[in-house]
């Protein structure tokens, strides 16, 4: 699922009122795709109950 | 070594100085005064102060002998000057975080590590240089002219703390606060050659410090020596009530009387792939450095990690959408206040979805269990070089610093962010030089909250080499800011 420059310049422009050039919008989807890529990938191993505000406790929990 | 005025005070270290003043051997004042003349000879060829507060400083001092003078001695900070990078909150001062935006920005309030210091006596010479709002991990700088690596003025001292390290490098102060969010402190402590400590997530309050990424802000130190900075840790560490990351954190005490013995450490060094692909230069002075931690007692183990290119992935993908969060109405209402290679990579968040953000965070504690039990199960660190290349030119750093330079971003900070995501604490130590006389760091990473053995780990190794007691040059070509 990528997303291309163009709907980076549109949801510039429709969402936070940016306007970006063409070159710029595809220079930020490149950047956009490889970081969303690589969540999604990694988000398959998300459980139901996996809660983002228990790291701090982890890190409790991690020391020796 | 024995510390008075007739000796190069600001070759001392700051457990040196300290011993000083509070022996009387030297005062505060007179400490305070060599600094401030060394940084008015040094500010033209370096740059690394935004400003310099001569009076309040010397007032400060003249309050710590004082005090000492009737007994009251508050601990190793006292009397000792020190400044920080332009990004903590003092209460009616100037707080510009290196940008144009908030040149005049005038906090309410104090930050908490600026409180610590103060109470601890410290002596705050002004404020550091640092890129725009912390973005950037070159030292160039479209507004404050360029910060200036005190070993080569042509090449970049790093950053995003750029004027932290460097001040700490040429011996204008002894010591530093600065941030961490993806590298930039440990980045600049290698750049420069100075000892720059990340903590834990959670160790050091983040109250009153400019926010970069909420989830991925540490605020570190930076000394000469690895003793210097555990003193400065102990100093800002502990439970704060204006930051809940660090409910339950006791104010830690790190040994430094005992002798070094680093029998029975286990260091994990990653195979050379990978991200840890370093430039030949490099890898052989991060290759020696094992070779003397081996020979002080350390096991050496060849240690296999997880996938750090995802955890580096999901780092950015946090960092990227708080950031733009932060930024949201400036970067729509006054981008062109911004430096375009910055305004750019603030605008790159408002493209990651809130599914992916999120993602990025349910997945951190798991990620980081499943690290520290993968890793630290059979060993006490991890050493990889901070950064895989060589200290760079401004030319070159120049490019980096383009707005189409992202690949180039992640070279920089692909030994550092991962750290940042699990929330470990890591530490940058000299090691060496290249050929061309750039300092070299390698980096160790611990478990959460084990910052106690990076000191042993680096107390140890400064014990056996004397990296961190070579002084750059300090004279060379005077330029003007840029």
């Amino acid at each position: 699922m990528k997303i291309e420059g163009k709907l980076i310049q549109q949801e510039a422009e429709q969402k936070h009122g940016i306007k970006l050039s063409e070159q710029r919008a595809a220079e930020l989807a490149e950047e956009v795709n490889r970081l969303n890529s690589a969540t999604a990938e990694a988000a398959k191993a998300i459980d139901l109950n996996d809660d983002p505000t228990v790291f701090t406790a982890a890190l409790r929990r991690l020391r020796r | 070594m024995k510390v008075n005025m007739d000796n190069n005070i600001s070759s001392a270290t700051l457990l040196e100085v300290s011993s000083a003043i509070q022996g009387g051997d030297v005062s505060s004042v007179e400490v305070t005064r060599a600094c401030i003349e060394k940084i008015e000879s040094q500010q033209s060829r370096i740059n690394c102060f935004v400003s310099i507060r001569t009076e309040s400083a010397l007032e400060s001092a003249a309050q710590a002998d004082a005090e000492i003078s009737r007994g009251l001695w508050r601990g190793p900070l006292h009397g000792v000057p020190l400044a920080h990078k332009d990004m903590f909150y003092r209460a009616g001062e100037v707080t510009g975080f290196g940008s144009k935006i908030c040149k005049d920005f005038e906090p309410d309030e104090t930050s908490d590590v600026m409180v610590s210091i103060d109470d601890a006596g410290a002596i705050d010479l002004g404020p550091l240089h640092m890129t725009e709002f912390a973005v950037g991990h070159t030292g160039v700088h479209e507004h404050l002219g360029y910060c200036r690596n005190p070993w080569n003025t042509d090449r970049i001292p790093g950053g995003s703390s750029s004027g932290s390290a460097a001040a700490v490098a040429a011996r204008l102060i002894y010591g530093s606060i600065a941030s961490d969010t993806g590298g930039s402190c440990r980045l600049p402590a290698s750049m420069c050659g100075v000892v720059g400590i990340k903590p834990t997530f959670g160790l050091v309050s983040r109250f009153g410090g400019m926010p970069r990424a909420w989830s991925l802000d540490v605020f570190g130190v930076y000394a000469r020596t690895v003793e210097d900075a555990g003193i400065l840790l102990e100093v800002i560490a502990g439970e704060s009530g204006r930051d809940p990351a660090t409910y339950g954190i006791d104010r830690p005490a790190y040994d430094r009387e005992s002798p070094v013995d680093l029998n029975g450490y286990r260091i994990g060094v990653p195979r050379n792939e990978g991200i840890f692909q370093a430039d030949s230069q490099v890898q052989s002075i991060i290759d020696t450095a094992v070779e003397e931690l081996r020979t002080l007692g350390c096991e050496v183990v060849e240690t296999e990690l997880p996938d750090l290119d995802k955890i580096a992935a999901l780092g950015g993908t946090i960092l990227l959408a708080e950031a733009a969060t932060i930024h949201d109405e400036w970067t729509r209402e006054i981008p062109d206040q911004y430096a375009e290679a910055v305004v750019w990579r603030l605008q790159q968040g408002h493209h990651i979805p809130a599914t992916r953000y999120l993602q990025a965070q349910r997945l951190r504690p798991k990620i980081t269990e499943e690290f520290v039990t993968q890793v630290y199960g059979s060993v006490d660190a991890i050493l990889t070089p901070t950064i895989t290349m060589p200290v760079l030119d401004f030319e070159t750093a120049n490019s980096f610093n383009s707005a189409e330079a992202s690949g180039e971003i992640f070279e920089t900070t692909k030994c550092t962010v991962w750290a940042n995501y699990l929330g470990l604490p890591g530490m940058s130590v000299p090691c060496g030089f290249t050929p061309d006389g750039l300092p070299v760091g390698f980096q160790i990473v611990a478990r959460p909250f084990d910052e106690a053995t990076l000191l042993a780990l680096g107390r140890g190794y400064q014990t056996r080499t004397s990296w961190h007691q070579l002084q750059p040059p300090e004279v060379d070509n005077v330029r003007p800011d840029d």
